[in-house]
């Protein structure tokens, strides 16, 4: 075994003369606090109030010790940590067993020099935190404590690489050398020898634009992003490998994809997709059953919990992620993708990561059609309602009938959107389900299918809308679903309904009372959509009435009637 | 907490850089003088001009620090506590003055409040002076007491430098990290191959002890790359490969963690030969033109190799992309060939450059008879077909010098030597230290006599290298001066 020290720079200390009677005390203190430190440090995941007490305290009784100690070297054993030959910490327990997580690593003594700063501090301690979590095989205090490079810190440890090692030795004694034989040796053609321009300066010596652009190359070599680099030669290798470096390769490749997903790197993603896209065009150098493998690349990234966790990253990744690397990254996606899109749209918080997914669920809708459809036979509403919007928007008629079952759906919203999708579709089936939808159970979904009727101008839902309007139903009814209801009758009975509107509006009862005020305004912005002269003569007779309800519904009609 | 959120250590890292900078011009300034001194006569105005530069320098640092300690420990320079970086733009500088210093056993030069004019020039002067072949220091110390400088004052080498080693111990030290990381490498390769990769810890291990070793004992480390026989061929050509890439990543001035990266890919350049048949790899004549394709194949079974190894998994891109292009030529032939755009990254074309140095040098499977090092560094240097990267050849070369460690040359005065330390002065390249293991007759000398060609005391026989000769030729294993 082999005792090393490191090699570290900063100033020799100075010999050091006797300590004082309090030292001992004052190091065990220090290193007891140092151990708590360590223990807050795991406590607290490396932050917080209380580990910044003990850190400071740790600066503190360290600035104390600098007074009287040149240096602070502690010896570490197996369960104890000595100074000056005397034992300055045990541990009281197994979770406190700061000797043995040093000694474990190889590390046999410690020595803490003046200049030892809080964030130095805070480096070891963290280190010494986290080494219980090191995986053995990867890592130990040695390759991470190098890697801090503290300058103040230096340490003692047992080299375990060194064991069993055979060193260099030198080869044989060496013979005579025959008389004469390096004489020949010189006259001979040399295999090699230098002429004097050999030693010119300039061949060796780096000029000043030399030096400059090894600066540039170095700088541009630290931000040049390797991971294209990775992928053009994984993909350069791909073309031309042989089937079972193709296996290699494509199974690489799906394994990379979560890693630069991992690490907010969507761009890069995007562009391994799309690579992998271009190997499955018909000219693919792949063979068939790999060309399958890499196909299901994109149905694995299309998969629930993938895409949930690729959302959810992106939103939580507001720095690092943006949505226009999103948006590359999806446009890659398949069909199998259209359902956990729809969850991601929901679930994100962002709306520019909202309205990325919303394009992706777009293409995908647009370019398979059938899979929004089979989307209706989910159960969640999430689905539905996403799949009814989207047949809606494409304007997919084939699909009215499963839309119109949605109608009967437990959940208002469902059928508040299968009645946008209806409207949107504009044929009799989906009319006459819309029509339906007038007598549902929910305000919401009523007023929505008023208005859609009138939007369709659906002739047979005439006399529903007629027997609604006149029904005490509506006058017990929010404002709101008696003027959908209004409009949607005056736009529908055009001319013919002027009669009845007219008499709402104006008319007086036999004991000369007019109808509630609400009612007569509605009557008015009913009038407002039928757009005939006798609706506007109709709507002029009420143009001084001093309510103020009716005469602004009055006001509002007439302007509509004219324009 | 990092610097850029607290400002006081933002301070302390802009205090650290303003005296870093305020040190090395120092140290230029110091260079400039002695090299003044050196072409002219003191009442020269280039020598006055630059002594007052000098001054001015040493007034600066004064002004923030009580005494300036210029120290050095081996390979580094310290101005008290800091240490100095160096990089392309100032080793032969640093060099320089180490020489200088080194050459009466002076570690430390200690400058007080404030020093005169005249109180310079006869320590410059001194330190110029020839040393006394005998106790050098006490020589300088002697001659300094009886001169009229008293705000300048020196320290010997050993007492200054921190846990400085001995040539013995720093030898000592090299074999053991050579060994180790053969061994290392061994185990890891070995792994691979039989399908068991371990763990990066030991590998991570043996790259930082390599770098210590660049950076603190570089000679002694550089001149385990000549032992051709100690183990395998691709183990001990891994380290090589290794040390040779950190060495020249260190004389561009890159910082710990850049060598760090580097080292690892250096050393797992060549992990794709595992996927070779060992028949081939081991083939002692030459190869067959399948056979030669099938090892073209390595560099990319050596990323592939490195992607899929889930216990390599923290091996840096960059490490991958050496694996990948090391056989990449500047001019983008070489193997693999490339159909998407690509340039090789800096760290590739390093290892590139200290690969092909290593393996041409090399005796190994279809290569019985190695190249002498200088000749593969001339045509490293001079031959564009080559493909490599004339840049980081000329910064490779100024770490080798030009009779890289481990030559064995014949002196004019027809003594045989092997070459144990580059010189890197300007106008001295061809003047390295050598060990001199037999005399004009052919008689072995022991022990063989070291000389520093550049450093031949007055009077003494002059002697220069006149041609490098092949080893084999003399039955001489040049390992034996080496360790």
């Amino acid at each position: 075994m082999r005792v090393a020290d490191t090699v570290s720079a900063g100033a020799a200390p100075a010999a050091g003369g006797e300590p004082s009677a309090g030292a001992r005390e004052r190091v065990e203190d220090w290193v007891r606090a140092l151990s708590k430190a360590v223990r807050t440090y795991q406590l607290y995941e490396g932050s917080g109030p209380a580990l910044d007490r003990f850190l400071a305290s740790l600066d503190t009784k360290l600035d104390a010790l600098w007074t009287e100690l040149p240096l602070l070297q502690l010896e570490v054993e197996e369960h104890q940590i000595r100074w000056s030959n005397e034992t300055v910490f045990l541990p009281t327990e197994r979770s406190d067993d700061l000797p043995f997580l040093l000694f474990r690593d190889g590390i046999r003594e410690l020595t803490f020099l003046p200049g030892l700063d809080h964030d130095e501090l805070l480096s070891f301690v963290s280190v010494l935190a986290g080494a219980n979590r090191i995986r053995s095989e990867d890592d130990d205090l040695l390759t991470l404590l190098w890697e801090l490079e503290l300058p103040n810190l230096r340490y003692r440890y047992v080299d375990l690489l060194a064991e069993g090692v055979e060193l260099p030795k030198g080869g044989a004694d060496a013979a005579p050398v025959e008389q004469g034989a390096v004489r020949s040796d010189v006259a001979e053609p040399p295999r090699s020898a230098l002429s004097p321009d050999d030693f010119q300066e300039s061949l060796y010596f780096l000029d000043e634009v030399e030096l400059a652009q090894l600066a540039r190359e170095l700088s541009k070599e630290h931000q040049r992003d390797l991971w294209a680099d990775i992928i053009a030669a994984l993909f350069d290798r791909l073309e031309d490998g042989t089937a079972e470096r193709q296996t290699r390769i494509v199974a690489i490749v799906a394994d990379l994809l979560p890693t630069l997903l991992g690490a907010g790197n969507l761009r890069k993603g995007a562009v391994l997709l799309a690579e992998i896209a271009m190997l499955l065009q018909p000219d693919s150098p792949l063979p068939a059953a790999l060309r399958q493998e890499t196909e299901s690349i994109f149905q694995r990234l299309a998969a629930p919990d993938v895409i949930a966790e690729l959302v959810r990253s992106t939103d939580v990744n507001s720095s690092s992620v943006s949505a226009a690397d999103l948006s590359e990254f999806l446009a890659h996606l398949p069909a199998a993708a259209l359902a956990p899109l729809m969850r991601g749209e929901r679930d994100a918080s962002r709306p520019e990561i909202r309205r990325s997914i919303a394009a992706a669920i777009e293409r995908l809708a647009a370019a398979h059609p059938h899979r929004v459809v089979e989307l209706l036979h989910e159960d969640e509403p999430v689905l539905l309602a996403g799949a009814a919007r989207w047949i809606g928007r494409l304007q997919i008629a084939s699909a009215a009938p499963a839309v119109v079952r949605l109608l009967d759906h437990a959940d208002a919203e469902i059928r508040l959107v299968a009645i946008e999708a209806l409207q949107s579709l504009r044929n009799s089936t989906a009319a006459e389900a819309v029509t339906r939808a007038l007598e549902d159970p929910e305000q919401g979904v009523r007023v929505a299918a008023a208005r859609a009727i009138a939007e369709m101008r659906y002739p047979a839902a005439l006399a529903v809308l007629e027997k609604t309007v006149t029904s005490s139903r509506l006058r017990d009814a929010e404002l709101t679903e008696r003027i959908a209801f209004f409009e949607a009758f005056g736009s529908l009975a055009g001319a013919d309904g002027v009669k009845l509107l007219d008499r709402l509006l104006n008319g007086k009862s036999w004991i000369g009372r007019r109808e509630p005020a609400e009612i007569r305004a509605c009557a008015a912005l009913g009038l407002g959509r039928v757009r005939t002269p006798d609706a506007r003569s109709a709507l002029t007779r009420a143009a001084d009435e001093t309510d103020p309800v009716v005469r602004s519904a009055v006001t509002r009609a007439i302007r509509a009637v004219t324009t | 907490m990092s610097a850029a959120s607290d400002p006081a250590a933002a301070a302390t890292t802009d205090t650290d850089r303003e005296m870093q900078i305020a040190s090395r011009d120092l140290l230029f300034a110091l260079y400039a003088a002695l090299r003044a001194l050196m072409l002219y006569p003191v009442e020269n105005q280039t020598v006055q001009r630059s002594v007052r530069e000098l001054m001015d320098g040493v007034r600066l640092l004064l002004a923030r620090e009580d005494r300036i300690v210029l120290r050095y420990v081996e390979d580094l320079c310290f101005v008290n506590d800091l240490r100095l970086r160096i990089d392309l733009t100032s080793y032969a500088t640093f060099g320089t003055i180490a020489r200088t210093l080194k050459r009466h056993d002076i570690g430390a030069i200690d400058v007080e409040p404030e020093p005169s004019h005249d109180e310079w020039i006869a320590f410059l002067t001194l330190l110029l002076a020839e040393p006394e072949a005998e106790d050098p220091y006490g020589r300088f110390t002697e001659r300094l007491q009886r001169s009229r400088v008293r705000h300048i004052g020196i320290d010997a080498a050993a007492e200054s430098a921190i846990g400085d080693r001995d040539p013995e111990s720093s030898l000592e030290e090299a074999k053991r990290t050579f060994a180790q990381s053969v061994a290392v490498v061994r185990e890891a390769m070995t792994g691979v191959r039989l399908g068991k990769p371990s763990g990066m810890r030991r590998v991570k291990r043996t790259v930082q002890l390599i770098i210590d070793q660049v950076l603190s004992n570089e000679v002694s480390i550089l001149s385990m790359t000549a032992l051709r026989n100690f183990d395998e061929y691709t183990f001990t050509h891994s380290v090589n490969v290794c040390i040779f890439s950190v060495a020249l990543g260190k004389k561009l001035g890159l910082s710990r963690h850049q060598l760090y990266e580097l080292g690892l890919g250096a050393l797992l350049h060549d992990v794709g030969k595992l996927r070779m048949p060992v028949e081939v790899i081991n083939k002692p004549g030459a190869l067959s033109d399948e056979e030669f394709a099938m090892i073209r194949e390595h560099p990319a079974e050596g990323l592939l190799e490195l992607l899929a190894m889930r216990g390599f998994s923290e091996l840096p891109l960059r490490g991958m992309l050496m694996a990948y292009e090391h056989h990449m030529k500047l001019d983008q032939s070489g193997y693999p060939t490339s159909v998407r755009p690509r340039e090789p990254t800096l760290y590739s074309r390093i290892v590139t450059v200290a690969d092909g140095f290593d393996a041409a040098t090399s005796k190994r499977s279809y290569q019985s008879q190695p190249w002498p090092p200088d000749q593969v560094l001339r045509e490293m240097r001079d031959n564009p077909n080559r493909g490599y990267d004339p840049l980081l050849v000329k910064a490779f070369n100024m770490t080798t010098g030009i009779y890289p460690i481990g030559c064995l040359v014949i002196l004019d005065t027809y003594e045989l030597a092997v070459v144990v330390a580059p010189n890197r002065t300007p106008g001295l390249l061809h003047r390295p230290t050598v060990r001199i293991i037999y005399n004009d007759l052919g008689v072995p000398l022991d022990p063989p006599l070291l000389v520093d060609l550049a450093a031949q005391l007055p009077g003494a026989r002059e002697r220069t290298i006149i041609k490098t000769t092949d080893p084999d030729r003399y039955g001489i294993d040049v390992a034996r001066y080496l360790v």
